[in-house]
């Protein structure tokens, strides 16, 4: 502190009007009483002016590595093939799937005019029913708040150790959270605990753990859900069109409600991601079922090969359905894992199995 | 043979199977509190465990913060040769009367027994949740004497003389300088004379203690914090000016104070390592920086000194008669700088910084490999409570809290009554120039810290009282946490 040498140690009586005493540890869970003490705030804010310097300094070199634009990216010559092999396929995935349909009306016309048009008709209701599905489900996920950058600055709160920076977005996070009566006794605990915590990265962790807990294990349980519903509707459903449907619609929901669970939807960024692995997911799955015929020449037509199949697909599905929801509760959590552990694909999948 | 002898045998047989076995499924784990005399040892030790007994807030403590922390109690502790730490006395002297407990004069022993829920499998099932925590209080004065060990009585003699005729030491040594003079070595054994001699050594070494000097490293540590052993022969021994290269004969003064000295080498240092020091398994160093800062460089520079020394006790490298005893070496060693409730917050970071630079050149030297070594800023007890006030256009960070009787910061005195707030000054980002001589002016501290009260006590949940603390949470995560899981 520059201003050291002038200021000298002193006493000041209590009854001074110009002293202002922080507020007394909150004792009773009362939310009303956890409201920040603005006025010690600002004056902490004011003092630290001499210090301003140094935390800026290392602010200023924290987000070159805590943005996702900066770090390495290893564009190798595999991205761009597989780029164009994964679109091409889904393509392929695409034409084929319309041409099963096709083929199914052309066939039911072909036995009776009346069966053809029910068909189609039925078809053409499927269709519209999805993509109303689909677009209410998008248009939901939108109209949630962005996350935006609270991430990076949670992470950069606990790298800086700046305990200003950390009580401001403390704020920010609890704000995501009011009203919401899941989170009451969460925040009440925050509040109970956050007056006797003292440095950054103390606050950031106790916050981790106090908030983020409960709502880990509902996502957590949400994800298996939803990969348990893809598995079980993939491996007893008879069209590859209905496949795709479903995993659409299951990881829309999924994406969705993980956004809600933890108060706001991912950046533009993240949507961009996951939208590119719900793609690569739903041209798989395609892949899969259509590639279903020929592994039954393969394996010849037993129904124990052609169940075994099924189930075998069914469990990929889950797989991948369970991969996009762990991308979601990445970038839709508003903290960085660190003194929670990261839900792994191991655990997703026994809790899938366990409950299937 | 006889049949009793039989008996016994076979007794201590089936109980040292029963102490394996339980051992096994009520792990223990020995907790060394140590630190110089003032540092804090008595007032942390009950902190903690009435913050564990009765439910305080530990949000940084993880076993808490996740739910899985059960109850925590009291219960006998198995060395029946040990005393016990007081804690209930203690805890009635801050809750009830509002003073300080009495500082550690000798080493004593509790047991608390953590009940938790256990993460894992095998430990939910098998182990089922439950940790012994043994806390062990002794002086830290009594870790100076491990290098004494290496030392011969003339080499020690040379040493301590020598150490004495520096400023400030100087200053209170001239009545023992004075009987030192006068004291012939070869000349015949006398009692009464050689207690004159630890007498007047004994006062020299107190009053390089006092607040005024506030010196740290003044080995023998037993001088200081006697425990049982007050007057005893082992004790009553003191350097003298001997001449190099004569041999004194073994009833003259000299030869007999040597034999003391070697006794209270084998008699006192080493039982206390052998029985005591070899069996810690975590240790948490207390450090008051703040008195030190208070008294002046001088005094800082002591404090490193014996910090290095008690550092050293904890090296396990070749060459060490106390490597060959150790059972295992201590897994982790926390250095806190009490007394953090003195300042305002803005400054820990600072004390921490302090804490750090005390001890680094001695954790480098020491090659603490292998164990876990940490410093933070902590307050057992926090007596104080933050505020601000807006003067000459800046906001002073204050403390307030009630000041110990007879307290002085400037022209003000203070009566131990009533409640003040205090501005103790800045401590300088840089801890270096605490350390050197030439920053700060003579009699013109930059800081000056004041002594508070034990808070009042604030009624939790329940109606028990709970003991504010900084950091106290943290410091038992870092120390046990890992076993609690």
């Amino acid at each position: 502190m520059t201003c050291s040498t002038s200021r000298k140690p002193a006493s000041f009586d209590l009854d001074d009007p110009a002293l202002r005493v922080a507020e007394a540890t909150p004792l009773d869970l009362d939310l009303e009483i956890a409201v920040e003490p603005e006025p010690a705030n600002k004056t902490r804010r004011k003092k630290t002016k001499g210090n301003e310097e140094t935390t800026d300094g290392t602010n200023a070199v924290a987000p070159s590595t805590s943005t996702p634009g900066a770090t390495a990216r290893f564009t190798s010559g595999f991205s761009r093939w597989g780029g164009i092999l994964l679109s091409s396929i889904g393509a392929l995935v695409t034409m084929a799937a319309g041409l099963a349909a096709a083929s199914l009306v052309e066939n039911l016309f072909s036995r009776a005019d009346w069966l053809g048009w029910l068909a189609l008709g039925l078809a053409s209701l499927a269709a519209l029913a999805l993509i109303a599905i689909v677009t209410r489900e998008i248009t939901s996920l939108a109209r949630l708040r962005k996350l935006g950058r609270i991430r990076d600055e949670v992470a950069r709160a606990e790298r800086s150790k700046n305990e200003r920076a950390a009580r401001d977005v403390l704020v920010k996070l609890k704000a995501l959270y009011r009203g919401r009566d899941d989170c009451k006794w969460q925040l009440a605990r925050l509040a109970d605990a956050e007056p006797d915590i003292f440095d950054a990265d103390d606050l950031m962790k106790v916050a981790e753990q106090i908030l983020m807990k409960d709502l880990d294990l509902q996502a957590r349980a949400e994800i298996a859900r939803a990969a348990k519903r893809v598995s079980i509707v993939t491996a007893v459903s008879p069209a590859a069109l209905i496949d795709i449907g479903f995993v659409l619609v299951a990881n829309l929901s999924l994406m969705r409600k993980l956004a809600v669970l933890y108060g706001g939807r991912p950046g533009t960024l993240g949507m961009l991601k996951l939208a590119r692995m719900v793609l690569t997911h739903l041209t798989l799955t395609g892949g899969i079922a259509l590639g279903d015929n020929l592994l039954q020449q393969v394996f010849g037509h037993s129904v124990a090969a052609k169940l075994s199949a099924r189930l075998g697909e069914g469990v990929l599905n889950g797989l991948f359905t369970s991969r996009i929801g762990m991308a979601a509760l990445e970038v839709c959590r508003p903290m960085p894992f660190r003194h929670l552990p990261a839900p792994a694909i191991k655990d997703l999948m026994s809790e899938v199995v366990k409950s299937g | 043979m006889k049949l009793s002898d039989i008996w016994d045998e076979t007794r201590f047989a089936v109980e040292g199977l029963a102490t394996y076995a339980s051992e096994t499924f009520e792990p223990t784990i020995r907790l060394g509190v140590t630190g110089l005399s003032g540092a804090g040892k008595t007032v942390f030790i009950t902190s903690l465990i009435h913050n564990l007994v009765s439910g305080g807030k530990l949000p940084l403590f993880d076993v808490v913060t996740e739910g899985r922390f059960k109850r925590a109690y009291l219960r006998p502790q198995p060395d029946d040769d040990v005393p016990r730490f007081d804690y209930e006395r203690h805890i009635t002297d801050i809750l009830k009367r509002r003073v300080w407990p009495e500082s550690t004069r000798r080493i004593s022993q509790l047991r608390l027994t953590i009940e938790f829920e256990p993460t894992g499998f095998w430990d939910r099932n098998v182990r089922g949740g439950k940790l012994n925590l043994d806390i062990v209080d002794y002086p830290g004065e009594w870790l100076l004497d491990l290098p004494l060990l290496n030392l011969t009585y003339a080499e020690w003699s040379a040493q301590t003389i020598e150490a004495s005729r520096k400023s400030p030491r100087s200053q209170v040594a001239k009545s023992w300088h004075r009987i030192l003079k006068k004291a012939d070595p070869a000349a015949k054994a006398d009692e009464p004379l050689a207690r004159d001699h630890a007498e007047q050594f004994t006062a020299y070494l107190q009053s390089c203690r006092n607040e005024r000097l506030s010196l740290s490293a003044l080995p023998p540590g037993r001088f200081l914090m006697p425990g049982d052993l007050e007057g005893s022969p082992a004790l009553t021994f003191s350097p003298l000016s001997l001449v190099a290269g004569t041999i004194y004969p073994r009833e003259s003064l000299a030869g007999m104070m040597e034999r003391r000295f070697e006794s209270y080498k084998s008699v006192v240092v080493k039982p206390f390592f052998r029985d005591h020091f070899a069996r810690l398994d975590r240790q948490i160093i207390l450090v008051d920086a703040l008195a030190a800062l208070n008294a002046g460089t001088d005094a800082v520079q002591d404090l490193e000194t014996a910090l290095a020394d008690i550092l050293k006790c904890f090296r396990t490298g070749a060459n060490n008669w106390l490597s060959s005893i150790l059972a295992h070496r201590v897994e982790r060693i926390l250095i806190a700088a009490t007394k953090a409730d003195h300042l305002h917050h803005d400054n820990h970071d600072q004390l921490e910084a302090v804490a750090m630079r005390l001890t680094e050149q001695a954790m480098e030297r020491a090659e603490l490999a292998g164990a876990h070594v940490d410093a933070i800023a902590l307050s057992g007890i926090r007596a104080t409570r933050e505020a601000s006030v807006h003067q000459e256009g800046m906001d002073l960070g204050l403390v307030t809290g009630t000041p110990v009787d007879g307290e002085k910061i400037g022209r003000s005195a203070f009566d131990g009554k009533k409640d003040t707030a205090i501005f103790p000054g800045d401590l300088p980002d840089d801890p270096e120039s605490l350390f050197d001589a030439a920053t700060p002016k003579a009699g013109q501290n930059p800081v000056r810290f004041v002594r508070f009260r034990p808070p009042k006590p604030n009624k939790g949940p329940g109606g028990r009282a709970i003991l504010p603390h900084i950091r106290l949470d943290r410091a038992i995560n870092f120390l046990i946490g890992d076993r609690l899981q």
